[in-house]
């Protein structure tokens, strides 16, 4: 998916088979007779959209000829970056309950901010701190949100 | 259903208690803190601190909101002007001059015009909304279900055919927007849609925690890429521009606010695209078009004065019909809906107190931005400086209380991390944000008025067509869709494409 034109098609080729898939999915929506809109109708008529417009994208993309347009896809370093952020993310999502709001932040500010800044470890151990603290007495204890606050109470 | 001066006189007595004044303070702050931070727009605000509102009364909370989208307007062109990095992609034409003009010591100049344009014009198309809102609430009110149907039909119908040489991915996005939509249970029968057997999928997809993905968690995974930090080398000196200045700029303010006002009200014209149009027409109608890129300060004013009355100007049709314009508004037609309240007609019959001092806020918020615009224009500049690897995983954070807040679970955070990663394609593979998030938010009410239009035709769908109003919806929906096909066909969609920021 290098150029606007490889990107299309494969992307048409994807929607057309999510196309399928909701098509597929659509169908098994039971509902009652005689109602004036089933309620499969509406996903039915949508998946067929994209259905018909992914394929649609895919055939009309693969007959463009001439000057292409690159897609401004990151280098190894920029796709290194999103895929630790993505990671951190996910580590922080799953660490969010058994630890906590505020412990998880903590965490998650402090790895990701030294990861993508290269700051000193205490600026980003401060930032992390700084986080958890305003968590704690902004979200959960000022504003009473009832977010996990893990085995500490935080 | 007129417009009255004693109902927006009630509305700026509710508009001026110390309690609203401060939630429009605090909405004009954060609105010109996302407005200067690039990697977060109005929209991703929003959609953050929305579920976050609700502890608040209906009023100070849409006050803040709308303080936060209008307020984004005036921040995005400080940076632009200052380090030449729009805020928002409304300030794109902002940097054009601004920057050339702060490269030649005017910064202050550039920035003084921007304040005092973005109030003009944020001001008079104030006016506009205060008397043209309750008339066309008055129109709407002959509204049935049909020309609801069909009305919404023709919006997300001209987001498509704004999408330009996108039609098709216009299309797509707005397929599978509803599509999401409509994930969980029928709201009528009860009947489970497209969950697979899945039980978290069974309460359907929070439109928040789409919204938070696309636009929040998307855009900081698009600058990580890049590294993203910024240098901040222009000093601002003199922040009043000379009389000389705002005699240049008056006639592109008058000219910005009439442009940007009108093309607000329709749906899919965001600022990104109004300012564009206003920059162009002043360039046309300049006695010295050569000056502009090099530094005319009227670029300035164009483009900022269209920027705020695009603004003021989509509130319109919300008021009016419920229909938002662009996504921002779209998230806060959401946050009416967390309320319980269903902007259009009946707002301004039933929550007249609501409508109106949400409009006097809004007069207020204007005066609040002039202020802290013109005086702490150089405190903002500095608030760009904060890097990215900061803002990044700060905006990752906020996301994730955001999406948390707005049922308490943990699904909708997972959701908005995946439509976070659905955004970052989107963005690269040239598919438009907005259609997907109009359709997102509109899916409900388009479904139930189409559901209701058939139970009142019996189930023809003919009833479309019968009633006029609603065939005229219908007809200026086929035009839109062939004069999209068209500009496909021609290659000039590319000029008009609708807005992919975040506006």
């Amino acid at each position: 998916m290098r150029t606007q034109r490889t990107a299309d098609i494969t992307s048409g080729l994807a929607l057309a088979i999510l196309g399928v898939i909701s098509l597929m999915a659509s169908l098994s929506i039971h509902g009652v007779t005689g109602e004036h809109l089933h309620p499969r109708t509406l996903p039915l008529l949508l998946s067929w959209i994209v259905l018909g417009a992914g394929l649609l994208l895919s055939i009309l993309s693969w007959g463009v000829r001439g000057t292409d347009k690159p897609i401004e896809w990151p280098d190894q370093q920029g796709f290194k970056r999103i895929a630790v952020t993505l990671a951190s993310t996910v580590i922080y999502l799953v660490l969010l309950e058994p630890l906590g709001f505020s412990i998880s932040s903590f965490l998650f500010i402090t790895f990701l901010t030294w990861y993508l800044g290269r700051y000193r470890w205490f600026i980003s151990l401060g930032l992390g701190i700084l986080t958890a603290v305003t968590i704690s007495f902004v979200f959960i204890r000022f504003l009473g949100l009832t977010f996990p606050t893990g085995p500490l109470g935080w | 259903m007129d417009f009255s001066w004693s109902l927006l006189g009630q509305g700026f007595s509710q508009a001026l208690t110390p309690m609203n004044i401060l939630y429009a303070l605090l909405g004009c702050l954060v609105g010109t803190l996302v407005g200067v931070l690039p990697g977060i727009g109005p929209t991703s605000a929003i959609a953050i601190l929305l579920p976050l509102t609700t502890i608040l009364p209906p009023i100070p909370a849409i006050i803040m909101m709308a303080a936060i989208y209008y307020g984004a307007m005036y921040g995005g062109s400080t940076t632009a002007i200052v380090v030449n990095i729009p805020g928002e992609a409304s300030s794109v034409p902002t940097a054009l001059d601004g920057f050339q003009l702060a490269r030649q010591g005017r910064a202050g100049a550039a920035l003084g015009i921007s304040a005092i344009s973005s109030f003009v014009a944020g001001t008079l198309s104030l006016v506009g909304l205060t008397f043209f809102a309750p008339v066309l609430a008055s129109v709407a009110l002959a509204f049935g279900p049909p020309e609801y149907f069909a009305l919404m039909f023709m919006a997300l119908s001209l987001v498509i055919s704004l999408s330009g040489r996108a039609l098709l991915k216009g299309l797509i996005a707005t397929a599978i927007g509803l599509l999401v939509a409509m994930v969980g249970l029928d709201p009528l029968t009860g009947e489970a849609r497209l969950t697979f057997g899945s039980v978290s999928l069974m309460a359907g997809v929070n439109f928040i925690s789409v919204i938070i993905g696309l636009f929040a968690i998307g855009e900081v995974l698009v600058n990580i890429e890049r590294a993203a930090t910024f240098i901040y080398e222009t000093k601002v000196r003199g922040w009043l521009p000379t009389l000389q200045d705002i005699k240049q700029s008056l006639g592109a303010m008058l000219r910005s606010t009439v442009i940007g006002f009108f093309l607000g009200l329709l749906p899919g014209c965001s600022p990104a695209v109004t300012t564009f149009v206003a920059y162009d027409v002043e360039k046309k109608v300049s006695k010295h078009p050569h000056l502009f890129g090099r530094g005319a300060i009227e670029g300035v004013a164009a483009a900022e004065g269209a920027n705020n009355a695009t603004c003021s100007g989509g509130f319109v049709p919300l008021f009016s019909f419920g229909i938002p314009s662009g996504p921002a508004l779209a998230v806060l037609l959401g946050g009416f809906m967390m309320y319980g309240l269903q902007p259009g007609p009946m707002l301004f019959k039933e929550n007249p107190d609501l409508v109106w001092a949400v409009i006097a806020s809004m007069y207020i918020g204007n005066c609040i931005l002039l202020i802290l615009n013109l005086p702490l224009v150089g405190l903002w500049a500095r608030i760009a400086l904060i890097p990215f690897p900061i803002l990044g995983p700060l905006i990752i954070l906020f996301s994730v209380i955001g999406a948390y807040s707005v049922r308490f679970l943990m699904f909708d955070v997972w959701v908005a991390l995946l439509f976070g990663i659905i955004g970052y394609l989107m963005r690269k593979l040239g598919y438009p944000l907005a259609p997907m998030v109009l359709a997102s938010v509109l899916a409900q009410m388009l479904e139930t008025s189409l559901k209701q239009s058939l139970v009142l035709s019996g189930g023809s769908p003919l009833i479309f067509f019968t009633r006029p109003i609603s065939a005229s919806f219908i007809a200026l929906a086929f035009i839109m869709i062939a004069w999209g096909l068209w500009l496909n066909f021609r290659g000039r969609g590319a000029e008009l494409a609708a807005d992919d920021g975040e506006a």
